[in-house]
């Protein structure tokens, strides 16, 4: 349940740590993302910019105060699967998108929802070390 | 029953008057045998969905604190230690808590016991010691805690292997 001002955890190597959830995109306004959802947020916490990062990773750095589009990847309130089973993680995290759904990083370092597959996120789950 | 004595009394006094005899039918036979309505559809589930009892045979042995593995029917498997078990009476609502760190993450998955696409539960693991309680919701974040299953079991076939 992510809602405005939710703190989340980012697991890609945009350079972001911590971001708050200021919207949640495509739902009425009561609503909340869950995993899968695409909401917009800021960034609380960055890792500060260093020369040795280059290439790609280099441009699609962020820095604090800086508002991005991130996709949900894992949450704390139980998500329920078709064949009734629900799955926990024990943090809420996101990972960092463009406005087309492409991911920021080019790395995710820690365990997604399997959802993101059938999702437009399929990229995420690929490069996620595993999925569950 | 009650309801086909009151209409007897009824129609004994009717008979006294000098009314016209009520119509009076006869009992209708119990519906399924006299059995409830919901053991009756639950006994159809639990046939259906689990024809050979395996299942509920398991689930008599489980208890939080075992470590077991989930198979479904496209051969991905998931791992984890049960911290609760929610027991139905006679009816397939029986689902297992397991909880597993993957990463340094916790992650925890509720599976239905009775869900078609299970393949197979196994028990790989059932501790010396339990820990108090049925229900193992206090263990997380504690030093109770689980921790990464699979290397756990693995860490532990060796050790066997090695002994052996």
């Amino acid at each position: 349940m992510i809602y405005l001002k939710t703190l989340l955890n980012v697991i890609d190597n945009s350079g972001a740590q911590v971001v708050e959830c200021i919207k949640v995109l495509r739902h009425s306004p009561k609503n909340f993302a869950k995993i899968g959802d695409e909401i917009t947020v800021v960034v609380k916490e960055a890792k500060p910019l260093s020369a040795s990062i280059t290439g790609q990773s280099a441009n699609n750095r962020v820095k604090r105060r800086d508002i991005c589009r991130a996709v949900v990847v894992r949450t704390k309130a139980p998500l329920r699967r078709p064949d009734g089973s629900t799955v926990r993680f024990d943090d809420n995290a996101c990972v960092l998108i463009n406005k087309n759904g492409d991911p920021l990083g080019t790395r995710v370092s820690s365990v997604v929802a399997k959802e993101l597959r059938d999702l437009k996120y399929s990229k995420i789950a690929t490069l996620a070390p595993k999925t569950f | 029953m009650n309801f086909f004595n009151t209409i007897r009394n009824y129609s004994t006094r009717y008979l006294s008057g000098s009314r016209a005899r009520p119509i009076v039918f006869a009992p209708l036979p119990p519906k399924r045998d006299g059995e409830h309505v919901m053991s009756f559809l639950q006994n159809k589930l639990l046939a259906k969905y689990d024809p050979t009892g395996q299942r509920r045979k398991l689930a008599e042995t489980l208890r939080a604190g075992d470590m077991i593995k989930v198979t479904y029917g496209d051969k991905s498997t998931a791992f984890g230690r049960i911290i609760a078990i929610k027991r139905g009476h006679n009816n397939v609502g029986h689902n297992i808590l397991m909880r597993n760190k993957i990463g340094g993450l916790g992650v925890e998955v509720r599976v239905p016991l009775f869900n078609p696409t299970i393949k197979n539960i196994e028990v790989m693991h059932k501790p010396e010691k339990y820990l108090s309680r049925r229900k193992h919701f206090y263990i997380r974040n504690t030093k109770h805690d689980v921790g990464n299953i699979e290397d756990f079991l693995t860490r532990e076939r060796i050790a066997k292997n090695q002994s052996n």
